[in-house]
């Protein structure tokens, strides 16, 4: 399943605070500027930094 | 003892996202009805409900608002969310995993946020409400539903153990008094507190209490003890009572509103 638009708006980096780029086949949603990458599973996104992939 | 981890916390409620899914003082207690009267939802509006657990509060305010965001540490709980959206028949419930520390959205973005049963939780209080007003928008209004204590340094201190000992993840249950201080640190206008909520008429009973966190034996042993040999004046503000094996008794919550004003 594909995240809403509406969620996806209010999302952020929960570090930086700044917008993440979405990718829906993926299931992930990066932050370029702390160069995070969190998981979403199940349909749910998963915002914990410490759970996040450093890339 | 510090304060728990994230890690800890979500390990804690995930094993139990059952147990706290069917407790009637969650999925059926009085303050989620209070929340939606005293915080007046309009169908535009959206919520971020903060440690929502399996979505009571989310559910509850669903048919209300545009969206119900149902946020929590622990994804169990919000696969149990999602079913109790299903079965509720709301469709505007979206569940996302993560840290009230560190909120994951952006400035203004929610006109209600709400928090129940979870505040006591919060390892830095002051942290965790600046960051709740932070994602209000002006005018949006917080509301807090929580295990709370009276001024009174001695039945502080006993309910504040009482609940670690039942759940080692419990920080504090803090008073309206000190709420008022949170509130007003993070620049909120308090509209409204109520110091003494009962979530179910009939009181709590221990044994439920305890096998929902999943508590010992020797652990239940104890608190039955400290509950009944507590001295006159705790027995009476928690209305402790001997029910056969069991012990009924209160834990009354502090239900407070406030509004974002600039």
């Amino acid at each position: 399943m594909v995240l809403s638009p509406d969620l996806l708006a209010v999302l952020v980096c929960p570090v930086c605070k700044k917008d993440l780029a979405y990718d829906a086949a993926a299931a992930t949603l990066t932050c370029q500027a702390c160069r995070l990458r969190y998981k979403i599973v199940d349909d749910i996104p998963v915002m914990l930094a410490e759970e996040a992939e450093k890339f | 003892m510090g304060a728990p981890r994230p890690g800890e916390i979500a390990r804690q409620f995930g094993e139990h996202a059952r147990l706290y899914a069917v407790s009637k003082a969650h999925a059926e207690g009085a303050t989620r009805h209070i929340l939606i009267e005293r915080m007046q939802p309009v169908a535009d509006e959206w919520l971020l409900d903060v440690g929502s657990g399996p979505g009571p509060v989310a559910v509850a305010f669903a048919p209300y608002v545009a969206h119900a965001v149902a946020f929590d540490l622990a994804p169990e709980m919000l696969h149990a969310a999602r079913l109790a959206a299903r079965r509720a028949e709301v469709t505007n419930v979206a569940g996302v995993c993560g840290d009230v520390h560190r909120l994951p959205f952006g400035d203004r973005r929610f006109a209600l946020v709400t928090s129940r049963a979870c505040p006591h939780h919060f390892a830095d209080i002051g942290r965790a409400v600046a960051e709740m007003a932070r994602v209000l928008a002006r005018g949006g209004r917080i509301g807090i539903a929580d295990g709370t204590v009276p001024d009174d340094p001695e039945i502080d201190v006993f309910l504040n153990r009482l609940d670690t000992l039942h759940d080692p993840t419990t920080v504090r249950n803090y008073s309206a008094r000190e709420w008022r201080g949170f509130f007003a640190d993070a620049g909120l206008r308090v509209d409204a507190v109520d110091d003494y909520v009962v979530e179910i008429p009939e009181g709590r009973s221990l044994l439920d209490w305890l096998a929902r966190s999943g508590a010992s034996s020797a652990v239940a042993e104890q608190c039955r003890r400290m509950l009944l040999d507590a001295p006159a004046k705790t027995r009476d503000y928690l209305r402790v009572r001997p029910d056969g094996d069991d012990v009924r008794f209160e834990l009354p919550r502090v239900v407070i509103t406030a509004t974002r004003t600039s």
